[in-house]
């Protein structure tokens, strides 16, 4: 099976999702996949909408940068995005994750499934990063809790799971995984003193990920 | 007593970040339209002071008031997608 993992490298937090999208990669490949990676500068529509069409054996698109209620941005903050409300017929078939990225699933997710794409994945809110802390590696934790969805879906997609059972199975896991990260961080309130934030970020990067079924 | 001014920017553009949460050993205040507040704090203490934004990265850190005006930047780098 196939996966396209996008991974645009302009305006922080992106070098942080971008070392996150190295990891996936990894993950991806370690369940037999080939992984068509689209890097920093190459996410410009042009690039993603060649790479739509030389691959439509790619069962997943994963995108990891920043993105708008109908857009992911790639390096085009300029211009449409590489994938918009404009161009998501050209996704048909696949499975759309954007993770992290904000505010997709708010009409981008809905109009991929309505176009034809088998299931989106993402945020009807804005979505945190995380870093390394003096008390804490933070960072390590995000990757972590994003890392279980995708493995998850992966995982259940590569064992001929149905896209419904697979993207629900993975939005919980993702779920209990942030809700393991935040009982931690709540409970270390008084000691460590980033906790409170990455709490706040950890919640509004579980409670706000939906996904949509075609 | 000593004053503690606590000036907080955004990391990239360097402007000034009014209304941000700043918290000096529990005391919080709000930065002003110049992105700065000032606390009033025990001479000699090692104060443990907070920015916090909704769309930045936390900002902890522990300053010692070794002056009777310590003066602290905090540059906070955007932590949303």
């Amino acid at each position: 099976m196939k996966a396209i993992i996008a991974s645009p490298f302009i305006f922080p937090p992106t070098q942080l999702s971008y070392a996150l999208a190295d990891e996936l990669e990894k993950v991806i490949r370690g369940f037999g996949w080939t992984v068509v990676r689209l890097h920093g500068p190459q996410n410009l529509r042009l690039f993603f909408s060649y790479v739509l069409a030389a691959h439509p054996d790619a069962v997943l698109i994963a995108y990891l940068g920043h993105a708008s209620a109908t857009a992911f941005m790639g390096e085009e903050f300029a211009g449409l995005g590489i994938l918009a409300v404009d161009n998501v017929n050209d996704a048909r078939e696949r499975v759309i994750v954007g993770m992290p990225a904000c505010l997709s699933a708010r009409v981008l997710g809905p109009s991929s499934v309505k176009a034809g794409a088998k299931a989106f994945v993402g945020s009807v809110e804005e979505m945190y990063a995380q870093w390394n802390e003096p008390e804490r590696n933070y960072l390590a934790d995000w990757f972590d809790y994003t890392l279980t969805f995708y493995r998850s879906l992966v995982g259940s997609l590569t064992a001929g799971k149905s896209v419904q059972e697979s993207v629900e199975k993975a939005v919980n896991d993702y779920r209990a995984r942030c809700t393991y990260y935040m009982d931690l961080y709540k409970s270390k309130l008084e000691t460590w003193p980033n906790s409170d934030f990455y709490y706040m970020a950890c919640r509004q990067n579980r409670d706000y990920v939906v996904g949509f079924i075609r | 007593m000593a004053k503690l001014v606590v000036t907080v920017r955004d990391a990239i553009t360097r402007a000034v970040l009014p209304y941000i949460h700043t918290e000096a050993d529990g005391v919080v205040l709000t930065t002003g339209l110049d992105g700065t507040c000032v606390f009033e704090v025990p001479l000699g203490k090692t104060v443990i002071v907070k920015a916090r934004s909704p769309i930045h990265r936390p900002w902890s850190r522990s300053v010692p008031v070794t002056a009777e005006r310590v003066e602290v930047s905090a540059d906070l780098e955007k932590a949303i997608f």
